[in-house]
């Protein structure tokens, strides 16, 4: 901007000057006015919204006064596209020195201009390995724009570069790594927005080594949260973390997005719980960065333990998984936290009816660390209950959950790295009973308070281009407090310590051997509160308990140390062979569990791609602790077992579209049956497949189908009944289209089986304890209740202000308030029935504000 | 910890359960009597010697109302079947079902009241026989609100010992059925593996079987000890507002007055109600061995013709605490119906070893 002309009014005289007859009037001495405070004026975002992305100049005349305040600013031609209202209210805003005339102040007008440049781009990144998503640090990323000039920069340990300050346009990305095949694509950015791509490396050619960075490699059943691995995946978004924060249903929820996933059934409504492939929900083990934590999601499952804007990544292994995983026959979620980001400072809040968040993440000052500090908190207990108390409601809900997460991370060059994390997760929920009820006087109502902490160290090193290490230890709490009023309570304490301990090694050009440790060692206690069952020689007790309640304390300490080795063989074009085997030991049951798995791919075609893709593998799983535990356990068990095989295919129609397909096949034994010990057995058997339409500049969404059956057995000779998950069909079908002018619209329908229940009728009359007994439907869960169908829709809308970006969302759960069937409940003879629903419409505004 | 999983499923059903009172349910309560209820049963002896006589005594009561204009109901009466089922597999009363659809057994049955009350050979005439289905087994049947039998003087040799069990002891379950109708045997499905099916049912004059309202199906148990003893609960008298209620009888014992109470007009003032339970009647459960013996839980449960009450089951005594405070704190809260009329009361006390006694009250609703 500047001043090119200055008019002054002139000041009234009351007379003509007294001067000498011999004296001319000397000329005045006139100063322009001169800025003393300018605040800028931002490209206006209708501008951008409208395509604008040149320098734009707009000029004004400013009346400025005696004080140096702008009285009057009029555009001297209009520029429209908002350029005119941004330089009127920049203008307004301008402070001067005045105009001196003579040394007086003066009131003047100016013609002032403004320049509006076009807010800089910026690009970034991160280069991976094709096979296992390995870091590629060290990679050369060079930008070249339109004319030809050339911006470099190299990836840094974890495989991230970013160039800033960049004129928006076309740009040309070439990506070169030692080993690899270069990477070239093109880029297109608009003035203030960061476009950010995911770039896998291929090794150099089919005959060259295999990738630099073997790692445990690529098994048949990984699914990424973001779908399948493309060659390239870009996602263009403005500063937020794309399509899994905005799937409808999910609040912004990364973490429940794998509920949309094949092959992940619907969940009871409030229980939180992954259930994978027809596995019960403790098959299914939860990783971050190689840790294992108790839970995944906070207690009813609306909100995860660690949100969206703190994961880096979430790997989803429904089944036939890496041997770097054990103690699992489900499935295997492992979460990576997100590196800190170093550029400059940056602030993230966040609150809707559920809960409210915050970041806060960037340099610890000139100390070469990075840190983020994240924290969140429900409050919708502060709005519910004295919404169920003026339904007049039996009981009164109070649940609150928190997180928080705090990590510093150091990055020594682009090989060495070494992270400490401090994250945690805590769940309260008290129902209160308005009216104890007189039949059990004792039961005031129920207090479940859950929750675990970690305190964790990662070092990554790639010590040379043929060898690569990770370490990640930790060590924390997990507890569970439930009580029942003062009539029952359960505490279950334990401090897990485990670590991580990976070598992977490149032995030749075609193969790479990944071996590591994996230990857990976790002292626990537990303490009972309850009435003692009622012992033989007397009635059932009836409405009341009819012995006072006892305390029962144990306590003990698991020890599950594992070793484990993967190779990666790639023998020619198109193939991949990866063979392992895992070893683990359990020292509550005296187990030695081997685990052999081999996993095959083949590309049949390329361009597009199509791959073949088949596993076996053998999973056990330990016996729970309260299973084994010398007080309340059963002696004599061994692990639980499960054969998976899977085959599958995956193909790309187009570069936006592709799909898989994929059949499953688990036998199970071993499994622990409370009293009986380890006599239960099993199958489950079924398929999926996804297709998807991946994100572009205004549309993502997929479709994902999963048809199965899971059965299973008590003991040999009792009869094969359906599992109480079993759920025949899983259909979800979502999408997510970018209208524009900041506005989004998402859908998403599912359509499910509904949950196996045990019907119950009329029967006889306990005249002992004064009580119906009802007749139960046989076999039991063998009716399946109706049908489970839903819609939720969500609307954002961003702007775009001087110092970020401002959000508004409306994520609204179960649309046409569907009435779906969660369970049934009875009179007190059995002769009436009524369903109890799943949730009803469920809608959260949010607002969203990031700098 | 992976506990964690399924201790949130058991969170979780638990929370359902009570989040289930958030909206009422609409269903009747299982204190107003409308149908053809039994209500209780009561032995002489809740704890017999083996070879002992043992008296039972229930009480049933048909609470259906004749539908205007229509056809008068089929009265209901009280059906015994005389056979014991003794010491059945896990002290399971449905383990019982196959020796009825048998034909039952003539162990112990020595009937009482009604025409077919002479024991000796069980409704089947004997053991090992079987009946036809659709055959009507009412002459074969005792009726009445009383029976006895005697206890097998080896239910205690004869009952497998169980881990745990710190005094040995026997089981026998009687079964009777309150029907307005006659009973008649449902053939087992052989082809069907539940546990639960039920061997009789109560059929209309026409051979169709009746629904809910116009049948139960009861049974009771009478453990068998050779030391221990139980006896039944004792109710002195009955509390109302406070004023005692004098009763005469025991078990069963009857209000010597009727209870007169205005209807629910407007505002419906609530009634407090309840027995009183003398603190001797709360025996030690002696049959938990040596060591450890807490005494009785004591509870009330309440029955009506009509109205309401607040709660179905009092509880009166605990095993840590004793009584709970007396008829201030114990008394259930009666809402009396908006027409006024005549009907009945009944409080039914019980102890948690299967001991049990009642008391009738009458009300006349102005």
């Amino acid at each position: 901007m500047g001043v090119t002309s200055l008019a002054l009014a002139s000041p009234a005289r009351a007379q003509a000057p007294n001067l000498p007859p011999n004296q001319e009037a000397a000329p005045p001495v006139v100063t322009m006015p001169s800025v003393r405070k300018n605040g800028g004026a931002a490209y206006p975002k209708q501008a951008l919204d409208e395509g604008i992305d040149s320098l734009v100049e707009v000029a004004l005349f400013l009346d400025i006064d005696v004080n140096g305040t702008v009285t009057k600013a009029v555009v001297e031609k209009p520029a429209g596209h908002g350029f005119d209202e941004a330089a009127v209210a920049a203008a307004r805003a301008l402070e001067f020195e005045p105009a001196t005339r003579d040394g007086r102040p003066v009131a003047a007008r100016i013609r002032f201009v403004y320049r509006f440049a076009p807010p800089p781009a910026a690009l970034s990144g991160r280069v991976v390995t094709l096979a296992g998503d390995r870091p590629v640090a060290g990679a050369s990323v060079v930008v070249r724009d339109a004319a030809g000039q050339e911006r470099p920069a190299t990836t840094a340990a974890d495989g991230r570069w970013r160039l800033e300050g960049l004129p928006a346009g076309a740009y040309h990305v070439t990506i070169r790594a030692t080993g690899m095949a270069p990477r070239e694509a093109d880029e297109s950015v608009k003035p203030g927005e960061e476009a950010t791509a995911i770039d896998r490396l291929a090794p150099e050619k089919a005959a060259e080594p295999a990738p630099a960075a073997a790692a445990p490699a690529e098994v048949v059943e990984e699914v990424e949260v973001r779908g399948e691995k493309p060659p390239r995946e870009v996602t263009k978004f403005e500063l937020d973390v794309g399509e899994i924060s905005r799937i409808p249903g999910t609040n912004g929820d990364a973490l429940r997005s794998l509920q949309n996933l094949p092959g992940v059934a619907r969940a009871p409504g409030l229980a939180g719980i992954l259930l994978v492939r027809g596995s019960a929900p403790q098959d299914t083990q939860i990783f971050v960065d190689g840790t294992p934590v108790p839970i995944v999601y906070h207690f009813g499952g609306l909100s995860s333990v660690v949100p969206t804007e703190m994961l880096s990544r979430i790997d989803f292994f429904p089944g036939n998984f890496s041997t770097q995983y054990g103690r699992a026959m489900g499935g295997i979620v492992d979460v990576g936290l997100a590196d800190p980001k170093g550029d400059k400072l940056h602030v993230m809040a966040e609150a809707d009816l559920i809960d409210t968040r915050a970041i806060v993440q960037g340099p610890l000052f000139d100390t070469g660390w990075t840190f983020a500090l994240a924290g969140r908190r429900s409050w919708f207990d502060v709005w519910l209950g004295p919404v169920l108390q003026g339904l007049s409601a039996g009981t009164s809900v109070a649940p609150v959950y928190y997180d928080y997460q705090a990590i510093v991370e150091r990055q020594f060059n682009t090989r060495e790295s070494v992270r400490f994390a401090f994250f945690g997760s805590d769940d309260r929920v008290d129902i209160l009973l308005k009216s104890p009820s007189a039949s059990e006087p004792e039961l005031s109502g129920f207090g479940d308070h859950t929750g675990f902490w970690r305190t964790q160290a990662l070092y990554r090193n790639r010590i040379s281009d043929r060898t690569e290490l990770r370490v990640v230890g930790a060590f924390g709490e997990d507890y569970v407090n439930f009580n029942g009023g003062t009539l029952f309570s359960l505490n279950v304490t334990d401090w897990p310590i485990s670590s991580r301990v990976e070598v992977a090694q490149k032995l030749d050009k075609r193969l790479t051997m990944n071996v590591g440790l994996d230990l857990l060692y976790e002292p626990y206690t537990v303490s009972v509160v309850a009435p003692p069952p009622p012992k033989p020689g007397q009635p059932p007790p009836g409405p009341f308990s009819a012995q006072p309640s006892r305390a029962t304390n144990s306590s003990g300490a698991i020890f599950q140390p594992a070793m484990y080795t993967e190779w990666e063989a790639t023998p020619w074009a198109g193939t991949r062979i990866i063979p392992g085997i895992r070893l683990d030991y359990t020292r509550d049951t005296g187990a030695w569990d081997l685990s052999p798995r081999i996993v095959v791919r083949q590309d049949i075609a390329h361009n597009p791609r199509t791959t073949l893709k088949a596993g076996i593998g053998l999973f056990t799983q330990p016996p729970q602790p309260q299973e084994t535990n010398a007080v309340f356990g059963t002696p004599g068990l061994s692990s639980n077992r499960a054969y998976q095989y899977d085959v599958g295919v995956e193909h790309e129609f187009t570069s936006q579209i592709d799909a898989s397909f994929e059949g499953f096949y688990k036998q199970l034994d071993n499994l622990v049956e409370t009293g009986l010990g380890s006599t239960g057995s099993g199958l489950v058997y079924g398929a999926e497949t996804l297709i998807r339409y991946k994100p572009d500049r205004h549309f993502f969404g997929w479709l994902a189908y999963t048809l199965s059956r899971s059965v299973r057995r008590e003991a040999p000779g009792m009869p094969l009944e359906l599992f109480e998950f079993d759920e025949t069909h899983v259909l979800t079908v979502l999408g997510s289209y970018k209208l524009g002018h900041g506005w989004r619209l998402g859908g998403r329908y599912r359509l499910t089986s509904g949950y196996m229940t045990t019907p119950q009728t009329y029967g006889f009359y306990d005249e002992n304890i004064g009580t119906y007994v009802p007749l139960q439907a046989y076999p039991p869960n063998g009716t399946r209740l109706p049908l489970f169908h839903s819609l939720d829709l969500r609307v954002d809308k961003s702007w775009k202000v001087k110092w970020g970006t401002l959000s508004v969302y409306l994520d609204v759960l179960n649309v046409y308030n569907s009435g779906n069937a969660a369970g049934t409940s009875y009179d007190y003879n059995y002769t009436h029935a009524s369903q109890v629903n799943d949730l009803p419409i469920l809608p959260s505004l949010g607002l969203k504000a990031e700098m | 910890m992976r506990p964690w999983r399924s201790i949130r499923r058991l969170i979780v059903a638990l929370c359902a359960w009570t989040l289930s009172s958030c909206a009422p349910s609409g269903f009747q309560d299982a204190s107003l009597v409308t149908s053809v209820r039994i209500l209780a049963s009561s032995a002489d002896e809740p704890y017999a010697r083996p070879g002992d006589t043992v008296n039972l005594t229930v009480l049933a009561d048909d609470g259906r109302a004749t539908p205007d204009g229509g056809a008068p109901l089929a009265p209901m009466t009280v059906y015994w079947l005389p056979f014991v089922c003794e010491n059945p597999p896990n002290d399971a009363y449905f383990a019982c079902f196959r020796q009825i659809a048998g034909g039952g057994s003539s162990r112990g049955a020595d009937g009482g009241g009604g025409a077919a009350a002479d024991g000796g050979g069980g409704f089947a005439g004997g053991d090992g026989g079987s009946i036809m289905a659709g055959v009507d087994l009412t002459p074969f049947l005792p009726t009445g609100s009383t029976y006895r039998f005697t206890m097998p003087a080896d239910a205690v040799a004869s009952h497998p010992v169980a881990t745990g069990v710190p005094v040995p002891y026997g089981l026998a379950i009687l079964f009777n059925v309150a029907c307005a109708g006659h009973i008649e045997i449902v053939p087992l499905d052989p082809a069907n593996a539940n546990p639960q099916q039920v061997p009789i049912a109560c059929f209309d004059a026409n051979h169709n079987q009746v629904g809910p309202d116009d049948w139960v199906f009861g049974f009771t148990r009478v453990y068998a000890y050779a030391d221990v003893t139980n006896a039944n609960p004792a109710v002195s008298s009955i509390d109302i507002q406070g004023q005692p209620f004098a009763i005469t009888g025991a078990s069963p014992a009857y209000a010597t007055q009727t209870f007169n109470t205005p209807r629910c007009a407007g505002s419906c003032p609530k009634v407090a109600i309840g027995p009183v339970v003398p603190a001797a009647s709360q025996e030690v459960q002696s049959q938990l061995g040596p060591g450890d013996q807490p005494k009785e839980e004591i509870w009330a449960d309440f029955f009506a013709t009509f109205g309401k009450f607040d709660d179905d089951a009092r509880l009166l005594y605990d095993s840590t605490r004793g009584s709970l405070g007396g008829p201030s704190v114990t008394d259930n809260k009666f809402t009396a119906p908006t027409t006024p009329g005549d009907g009945a009361i009944w409080i039914v006390v019980h102890d948690n070893r299967g001991g049990a006694s009642w008391v009738t009250v009458p009300v006349h609703v102005m």
